[in-house]
């Protein structure tokens, strides 16, 4: 309890809050103009919050990521255009929505569910965070190795595009993670008598590049860098929103669910969390016939499920260090950075820390409801905007923010390789998160390995001698093994399922 | 995401060619590294895992792209690349990366995000040269205020050491 009151001392700062404030605006700015993600925002942030202190930085970032998510609904409405891809979903259905002259139940429902999809994941994470540290702390660096390992494996196998494409980023991900003195022995790995090389490759330049230098790359090849023009009147935003929430409140309840536990799963995020939880609302629809032609059913279901999936990604992050997706990834990137490492000890050392960041939570998707209004009724203004002034500065900030942070000219270096190595590989659809996550759990994942094998004193068996080492042990060899195994069950089950059919026929 | 037109699309094939001769390169490279005594576990064990699963995609992908060779070509490129001025923005981005790695530190961050964001809006704006030079002063000011007033972050002065 005391933790509590002084995680409430922590947040009810002037910098605090305004960093918030400021944030947030920052977040509906980036996340309504498309082309401009969420995690390109965070990313943008990034060498800011290096200069801040631990409890602010974290609010910087929770109040972008959560406005960002939310914002993308708005150009979706008005234009057909989602502001980023965890909108795209349902861009379509709401824009069809707003044809129809209902602008404002679309965007109103939008809004409000999101704030809820957030604070219900905001919620999960509170309640269940503290419960899985507990866990946490009885795991060895066997569990940890098996751990790191399972969120790298789902992040290739859940990975859009093929699991050969998800296992060569994460293979190119470890990788880079490897350049530089190695745990076992101190030797310089790839570092060809290069100092820079030798300590390492950062990993906010690395983060920065493969968020923010690819989509500016990506954004400067296509023909559309003029602001766009926005006709419609928007009125009360919040009128027949009640009677929305009241008719699909199991909607908004098992999508947030769905939400929250798909931001947890390493290698998903809100992305994923919004198609899943469409076509899961499509499924159990009563009015299936009225998709496609603007209905707010869908609507209700993926706003909701993006924003939970937004917090419940910190949940992983936090207890384990393992995020749960691209933003967290960015999180603990920035906690690395400040020299706190994420993991059930900050829940025993530091419990304010992390109230404050559960605090800091529900207060952004608190705002969100009155911020995002103001953001829809002045979307006029923001989608006026045009790519082509923004974009340049966009660069400039990376490039400055980016040097600003070591005053090295290697991390500017590693920045642009990075950004175009992810740019190259989006283009040809192979999966940039597993090689950000590859490159973050590298190390945690070859020092859990080294120190079990010493322990062990080179015995393989050790790793599956401890009860739960020995369970996510089988889990992870189970989603290797799950590219084989699955189509052979499948084979078996339509076989049988043929073959009884014929039988019944026959009799 | 933006836009479906803007892709440059490799053939598996070359891809795989590529990571396969990286892989390879790779193998031989880890050699060197030093091994542990009375250990199985040393500094080359992790890369050359990484390696061996890199040439292993590289020889499905490029399988993969010598079945699709029929349909889809060793590099597509969307009809933006009819467009010089496309190509040209698109290798600005990497020189006004290199550039600040260059040169900010002769000339300064001031003089240097000036010129180089005024550069950047005059293309992309089609030569609105006033309105370019004005926006980059507004920027730099800002950010140079953000930066090195609120962060206290030391940017390079340059040639306005003394001055600033």
């Amino acid at each position: 309890m005391n933790a509590f009151i002084d995680a409430i001392g922590l947040v009810a700062r002037v910098d605090v809050l305004l960093t918030l404030t400021f944030s947030s605006f920052f977040g509906l700015f980036l996340g309504a103009i498309p082309g401009l993600t969420a995690t390109m925002a965070v990313a943008l942030l990034v060498p800011l919050t290096f200069f801040m202190d631990p409890v602010p930085a974290m609010g910087a970032v929770v109040g972008a990521t959560a406005m960002a998510i939310f914002a993308g609904d708005i150009p979706g409405a008005l234009l057909r255009i989602p502001g980023t891809p965890a909108s795209a979903a349902y861009a379509e259905e709401s824009y069809l929505l707003s044809q129809k002259g209902e602008l404002e139940v679309a965007l109103g429902t939008g809004v409000i569910l999101s704030a809820f999809g957030g604070l219900f994941g905001a919620v999960v994470f509170i309640v269940a965070s503290p419960l899985l540290a507990e866990v946490a702390l009885l795991f060895s660096s066997f569990e940890y190795f098996w751990l790191t390992l399972m969120g790298l494996s789902s992040a290739v196998i859940i990975s859009r595009g093929s699991n050969v494409r998800g296992a060569v980023s994460l293979a190119l991900g470890l990788l880079m993670s490897t350049v530089g003195l190695d745990i076992a022995m101190g030797y310089p790995r790839f570092a060809f008598g290069n100092v820079d090389l030798a300590a390492g490759i950062n990993i906010l330049p690395a983060l920065i590049g493969a968020f923010a230098i690819a989509e500016i790359l990506r954004t400067v090849t296509t023909t559309d860098l003029k602001g766009r023009e926005i006709k419609q009147d928007i009125g009360n935003l919040l009128k027949g929103v009640g009677k929305v929430f009241r008719k699909y409140k199991v909607n908004a309840i098992r999508s947030s669910l769905i939400g929250t536990f798909l931001g947890a799963l390493p290698g998903s995020g809100a992305t994923m969390a919004t198609y899943m939880t469409f076509a899961i609302g499509k499924k159990f629809s009563k009015e299936k016939e009225k998709y496609g032609t603007g209905h707010i059913e869908g609507i209700v279901d993926s706003s909701a499920a993006n924003n939970a999936s937004v917090s419940g990604a910190w949940v992983p992050a936090l207890v384990f260090g393992i995020p749960g997706d691209t933003l967290t990834a960015i999180v603990i990137g920035v906690l690395f950075m400040k020299g706190i490492n994420p993991g059930p000890t900050i829940f025993m050392n530091t419990p304010e820390f992390v109230f404050a960041i559960f605090i800091m939570f529900v207060i952004a998707n608190l705002l969100m409801i009155p911020f995002g209004i103001g953001a829809i009724k002045l979307s006029r203004h923001i989608l006026a905007v045009p790519p082509k002034i923004l974009y340049p500065m966009i660069l400039m900030t990376t490039i400055v923010g980016t040097y600003a942070v070591h005053n090295s000219s290697f991390d500017l270096v590693v920045m642009l390789g990075v950004g175009i190595l992810a740019y190259l590989m989006e283009e040809n659809n192979f999966p940039v998160p597993p090689m950000v996550l590859g490159l973050l759990l590298g190390k945690l994942l070859e020092n859990n390995f080294v120190g079990s094998i010493i322990k062990a004193q080179g015995s393989y068996s050790a790793f599956f001698a401890r009860p739960i080492s020995a369970v996510l042990g089988v889990i992870t060899l189970t989603i290797w093994l799950s590219p084989v195994v699955l189509p052979i069950l499948k084979w078996i089950f339509t076989t049988l399922k043929k073959r009884l059919f014929a039988q019944s026929r026959e009799e | 995401m933006v836009s479906q037109e803007n892709y440059m699309k490799f053939n598996d094939a070359v891809i795989g060619s590529v990571l396969l001769v990286f892989s390879i390169l790779l193998l031989l490279h880890v050699q060197s590294f030093p091994s542990m005594p009375l250990s199985v576990y040393g500094p080359a064990s992790f890369p050359r895992l990484l390696g061996i699963i890199l040439g292993i995609c590289s020889i499905v992908l490029i399988i993969r792209g010598i079945q699709d060779r029929k349909e889809v070509p060793l590099l597509e490129i969307g009809p933006w690349r009819k467009l010089p001025v496309r190509w040209r923005r698109m290798a600005m981005i990497p020189l006004t990366v290199i550039g600040y790695i260059y040169l900010a530190g002769f000339l300064g961050y001031v003089i240097y995000v000036f010129i180089s964001l005024s550069l950047l809006l005059i293309d992309f704006n089609g030569g609105r040269w006033k309105f370019s030079l004005l926006s980059s002063g507004i920027f730099t000011v800002i950010t140079y205020l953000v930066f090195v007033k609120l962060l206290l972050v030391p940017l390079p002065a340059g040639l306005l050491s003394g001055i600033l």
